[in-house]
């Protein structure tokens, strides 16, 4: 590396005891003696809410965990999330989308890019006047432990945890645990309970986290928590009222509604939308064109976008 | 061709050069001087042991072989020559210039032949190109034991010698009678029930001669999908069976069933080696390119192959041929195939299947992806997602999409894009500009092209890729134009952008 990164940001170490040292690591299991940061020290005091999911996610579990994001910075709570690929990502740039404040809390050195794609992000987490923690020290280098270990801190700097997404055995049950350890509510968003994206946030529901069904559930659990009286976004509500209309014809709206529940294959959407395959293929390639479903890595379809 | 001049033996025979039989001479001069044979004329090592061969053939055959100082000649001599066919013609050549057989035996015949220290004849590679070079110059061809190629079916005169005593009487037996028929034995896709996408995609492929990449989990039948393609092509023209059998023949490998019109199936295992794939090796073999010409190249495990062996793909995928430029010159060798590959979707192998979870990371996932490296899978047009069926399905079987109702809409396409090349200036579809006129695009085409183009970031060769297989999937409705409906088909052929559900 020629020049160091984020070299026109400063290098800020806070030790247990500081001033500036988060009181939510106070109740962490073993709290970092010494926490590295970029960016700016005070975000680590506010009101957070930790949003994280699955990095092999679905367009349903991106949808919610920037949709949720969104609304939580619109309330000026910062969103706290570990940077991965997936939900984490898609979480932190829903916050930026409104310029938000988000953390992202690394497991390697604060001044390492990992992943290394997330360069553009995370340069942007820091433009918007957010943070990247962490407790490994400067240029560690990214170890699978480290990335263990701050799940914890993620749910140490945030007053609750939101699991989009989550599949079942997952790093993201961690964070919950933790947050439960902390005496924490966790919040969960449900899935089809076919899909196996969505096996553990169901199964964290049925012991007893907060589900959150639509945008009021949401509020309602902020207020509980943060004690706020919460601001509407503006435009429409998510809501069972209110969800996205789906237009056209009733083959579509029957695959779409079909995929709501899970992705799908081509195969099994035969006797839906064409007799046979070729008229199925010809019929989602259309859809697909027209942005209402995406075709997934492993060659299923699912709904592109929910809001 | 064999003269009678002073104690000197003329024998005409050939050596292989590729797929080709080259005419050599064997001049055999029986002289006074120190005793012993010596070959001169570029020959190989197993041309210079025919020395020991034929001696003890000869004697076995009790023939005169007192000590002489034999000189044979293999002429051209500028040429290289290989194999051991030439032991036949020496000890022909030596007879004749002792007199102790008739020369007109040989004469106006082609004699390639290995010989046994009992002095009997065996046949050798290549038996096809011999006879297309005695069928080509009007000679006849005598020969070991074998069987009856394609000539000898046409009237060629074709005589096997089954040892050299015979040689004395002029016995010759006819080549066996070889049945020509495709074994047919490769299985039906009635046979695998469900994956109706991976059919039709078989399918598209096998009508537009298309590249095609089947990813899935282990056991998900990829292997049987493939290896069922040749009960989906049309059987092998004349010409072109008789293209194939002479690179089988050269390698020495049965070619019977491609004389049947069956075509071509090779499946290299991936720990193949680059002389393997392509072609090499000392004396020059064909490579699984070539052995597959006009017909399958069967790649598992894509990715396992080794990057720069693959990359070797590219030039007679490209061309139809390969070239091997050796120290004695450039050989070709044609292969024409078309490739169907099968590949895991991750190292462990497990990514998309819904009973067992995968192991591995995105990034994991991505560098195994990436193996392959980009310029081989652009000249992939069809990519499709292969996915276990269900235990209930499989035991269904028998009751999939045949392959008679696949191959009928094979041949509808290839007869129709035939029709139309012919019907216009022949160009076909070489040139990117030759493709998208015949595709015939209407504004509104035109326009869903452009937005699928954007929306699913198509380079220029993917544009052309989803064109030339939407103009395939057109020619299996007999249309000359290519509609919306065919290109919304192509492009859910493409390769998935793996990078989009992350971001």
């Amino acid at each position: 590396m020629t020049e160091p990164l984020y070299a026109q940001y400063e290098r800020l170490e806070l030790v247990r005891g500081d001033g500036l040292y988060p009181k939510g690591f106070e109740c962490v299991e073993n709290p970092p003696k010494r926490l590295f940061l970029l960016g700016d020290p005070l975000l680590l005091q506010c009101p957070a809410l930790a949003i994280v999911g699955a990095r092999k996610a679905t367009p349903y579990g991106l949808s919610c965990a920037k949709h949720f994001a969104r609304l939580a910075a619109l309330n000026d709570i910062v969103v706290v999330s570990g940077g991965a690929i997936g939900c984490d990502q898609a979480a932190h740039r829903g916050a930026l989308e409104i310029a938000g404040k988000t953390i992202v809390v690394l497991g390697c050195g604060a001044d390492i890019v990992y992943p290394s794609r997330a360069r553009e992000l995370f340069d942007r987490v820091l433009n918007t006047g957010g943070a990247l923690v962490s407790e490994a020290p400067w240029g560690a280098p990214p170890a699978k432990w480290g990335f263990r270990l701050r799940n914890r801190l993620i749910a140490g700097l945030a007053q609750t945890s939101l699991i989009v997404e989550a599949g079942m055995p997952s790093g993201t049950f961690l964070t919950a645990d933790a947050s439960l350890a902390q005496g924490k509510e966790v919040l969960a968003i449900p899935g089809s309970i076919f899909a196996k994206e969505s096996r553990g946030s169901n199964r964290l529901i049925s012991q007893g986290a907060l589900p959150i069904v639509d945008d009021e559930s949401f509020f309602d659990a902020l207020e509980q928590v943060f004690g706020l009286s919460w601001r509407k976004p503006e435009g429409s509500m998510l809501s069972p009222q209110n969800t996205r209309k789906i237009e056209g014809d009733r083959a579509q709206e029957r695959v779409l509604s079909a995929m709501t529940q899970e992705p799908l294959r081509a195969e099994e959407l035969i006797g839906m939308c064409g007799e046979s395959i070729i008229e199925v293929i010809r019929y989602l390639s259309s859809l697909e064109l027209k942005g209402l479903v995406t075709r997934l890595r492993d060659g299923r379809y699912a709904i592109a976008r929910l809001v | 061709m064999a003269r009678r001049e002073e104690n000197v033996g003329f024998v005409a025979t050939a050596t292989i050069q590729g797929v080709e039989a080259i005419p050599v001479t064997v001049e055999v001069s029986v002289g006074s001087g120190l005793p012993g044979i010596h070959i001169v004329g570029m020959p190989d090592l197993a041309i210079q042991e025919a020395k020991q061969r034929v001696r003890q053939a000869l004697k076995a055959s009790h023939f005169e072989m007192r000590n002489r100082f034999v000189v044979v000649n293999l002429a051209p001599s500028s040429l290289k020559k290989i194999g051991s066919g030439f032991d036949l013609p020496i000890a022909l050549g030596f007879l004749i210039a002792t007199e102790q057989i008739d020369p007109q035996l040989v004469e106006g015949r082609l004699c390639v032949g290995e010989l046994s220290l009992d002095g009997s004849v065996k046949a050798v590679p290549g038996q096809l190109a011999y006879e297309k070079l005695s069928h080509e110059k009007g000679l006849g061809l005598m020969s070991g034991p074998t069987l009856a190629g394609i000539y000898a079916q046409q009237g060629q005169e074709h005589v096997c010698l089954e040892c050299l005593s015979d040689l004395r009487t002029g016995d010759f037996v006819q080549p066996a009678e070889a049945s020509f028929l495709s074994s047919g034995c490769r299985g039906d896709y009635a046979d695998i029930a469900g994956n109706d996408l991976v059919k039709r995609a078989l399918q598209i492929a096998a009508a537009g001669s298309h590249g095609l990449l089947m990813e899935g989990p282990p056991g998900s039948g990829k292997s049987m999908m493939a290896s069922r393609l040749p009960s989906i092509l049309p059987s092998l023209e004349t010409d072109e069976s008789i293209e194939s059998a002479l690179i089988h023949s050269v390698a020495g490998l049965p070619f019977e069933n491609i004389l049947g019109g069956e075509r071509p199936f090779r499946a290299p295992h991936h720990g193949a080696s680059r002389a393997g794939l392509i072609g090499g090796g000392n004396p020059l073999f064909p490579g699984e390119v070539s052995l597959a010409h006009n017909g399958v190249l069967f790649l598992d495990e894509l990715p396992e192959f080794g990057g720069a062996v693959l990359q070797l793909l590219r030039q007679p995928m490209e061309q139809g041929f390969v070239s091997l430029a050796r120290a004695g010159g450039t050989v070709t060798f044609p292969a024409n195939f078309m490739l169907v590959a099968a590949s895991n979707p991750c190292p462990c192998g497990f990514f998309n299947d819904p009973k067992r979870s995968c192991s591995c990371t995105p990034a994991q996932i991505a560098r195994y992806q990436g193996r392959v490296g980009g310029p081989l899978m652009d000249r992939i047009k069809i990519n499709v997602d292969v996915w276990r069926s269900d235990p209930s399905h499989v035991l269904n079987t028998g009751r999939g999409t045949s392959s008679a109702q696949l191959k009928e809409g094979v041949m509808k396409a290839r007869a129709f894009a035939e029709w139309r090349r012919a019907k216009k200036e022949g160009l076909g579809e070489a040139t990117e500009e030759a493709l998208l006129t015949s595709c015939r695009l209407g504004t509104k085409e035109r326009s869903a092209l452009e937005i699928m183009a954007e929306r699913y970031q198509l380079s220029g060769r993917g544009i052309m890729s989803a064109l030339a297989v939407a103009r395939t999937i057109a020619d299996m409705e007999e249309s000359e134009k290519v509609s919306q409906d065919h290109l919304f088909e192509a492009v859910s052929f493409r390769k998935t952008d793996r990078e989009a559900v992350a971001a």
